[in-house]
């Protein structure tokens, strides 16, 4: 069976797979969870909160997700480009559609290590 | 909870792993993936076993009834989603929570064991009588004079009868009644009862949408009405008048009246463990002709 992230408030419930979340950015008490194909739910929990939830509801593909200082939280899977000097960190989803974040390059740094030793390191 | 979300902007981690976040020591200790925290669950059945002693501590000079049932654990869900913060009937408090509707966020105060009051000119912010406390009729410039918009009738005396806003609300003898009408009874009674009647907009009747159609976005602040009681709510973003009363009709809200909105209009509230919930300018001196919907302790 898929594993869900499912939020859930007093009057509303969201279900993403693993697959849709293309990247979770902060907004203060709120996080907006952006899908593949640009849609973006706003949701009333903290980023912390939901890294939480990730990790409990969706034990097999938490893996997937990065979170990427105090900001982001993004789906490895969509990593398209890591520009250190650019402080740019691009996301491309099933659809094509390109997301541009702009993590501090500290963290792009140790993003890029984290892909480099797990894919091998790129000659 | 909360410690989870600590992390600088210079760090990543890889959620569910158990690593460390890149650049620090030591493997993270508060992963939500429960084989990963003991330390964690460690201090959680630490915790369950201080409040269970201390419950016992409480209960047992009272009587010797039997120990009441456990309660069920809460499920991590609902805990970040319920954000109740208060549940003793026994004092005056204002219950705080917070939602979304269609992707609006919201923020619900619901006075507790408190009596509605309407007070006129500047209010304390450390008057500790008060549970909640928000702007309640518009006031505006009428040539140099700065002058309530709309009826306005206080300790039962006249001080505006202008009838610009359909929505209305009365106390009377620690009642409150709103609702949307061009004359109503109540202005009256209000006059030979030395009762209080401002005006407002009306945004929802009998579960119906009823608020003007105004373009403008701005924060919103409703009076409603909800199975026989009254909250507060704001809009936590900028929306039309439309999208608010949309929003109060979807939480089921009976009758509502706005209250003087925007960034700048005061309001406060106090849970029941004394936190406070402020928004707008506190500490300004306002008009005389300011008016302010307060819930007092009883």
């Amino acid at each position: 069976m898929e594993e869900h992230l499912i939020c859930m408030t007093t009057t509303e419930l969201f279900r993403f797979t693993s697959g849709q979340i293309v990247y979770i950015s902060a907004e203060g008490n709120y996080s907006h969870i952006h899908t593949s194909g640009g849609e973006d739910f706003l949701v009333g929990f903290q980023l912390g909160q939901l890294e939480q939830m990730i990790a409990g509801q969706m034990p097999d593909n938490a893996r997937r997700f990065i979170r990427i200082g105090r900001n982001y939280i993004v789906n490895e899977h969509y990593i398209c480009s890591i520009s250190v000097p650019r402080q740019r960190l691009v996301l491309l989803d099933r659809t094509d559609k390109k997301y541009a974040l702009t993590p501090s390059r500290e963290a792009l740094k140790a993003l890029k290590q984290h892909l480099e030793d797990t894919y091998g390191k790129i000659q | 909870m909360a410690k989870y979300n600590e992390l600088n902007d210079d760090e990543i981690r890889v959620i569910g792993s158990g690593e460390a976040p890149a650049g620090t020591e030591g493997a993270d200790k508060s992963s939500a993936n429960p084989p990963a925290q003991p330390r964690k669950r460690w201090w959680l059945a630490a915790l369950l076993l201080l409040a269970a002693v201390a419950l016992c501590f409480m209960l047992l000079p009272r009587s010797e009834q039997p120990a009441p049932e456990p309660e069920e654990p809460i499920a991590v869900n609902r805990v970040m989603v319920d954000t109740l913060r208060s549940v003793d009937p026994q004092n005056s408090y204002t219950e705080v929570s917070d939602t979304v509707i269609n992707r609006i966020p919201l923020q619900i105060f619901k006075p507790v064991e408190a009596v509605p009051e309407l007070v006129m000119g500047n209010i304390s912010p450390n008057d500790t009588t008060i549970v909640l406390a928000a702007m309640a009729a518009d006031y505006g410039y009428e040539g140099k004079n700065i002058e309530v918009v709309g009826a306005f009738v206080y300790r039962g005396e006249i001080l505006s009868k202008s009838k610009s806003k359909q929505g209305y609300c009365a106390l009377l003898n620690g009642n409150m009644f709103i609702g949307k009408a061009l004359t109503t009874p109540y202005f009256e009674q209000c006059v030979t009862e030395n009762g209080d009647f401002f005006r407002q907009f009306a945004l929802v009747e009998d579960g119906q949408i009823v608020a003007p159609d105004r373009k403008q976005r701005s924060v919103h602040r409703g009076l409603c009405l909800i199975d026989g009681h009254y909250y507060v709510i704001d809009s936590q973003t900028a929306i039309t008048n439309e999208q608010f009363a949309e929003v109060l009709v979807a939480l089921h809200v009976e009758t509502a009246i706005s209250l003087m909105g925007s960034a700048h209009a005061v309001r406060w509230a106090c849970d029941k463990t004394g936190r406070r919930y402020e928004t707008g300018d506190i500490d300004a001196k306002h008009p005389d002709v300011a008016s302010y919907l307060v819930w007092r302790r009883k």
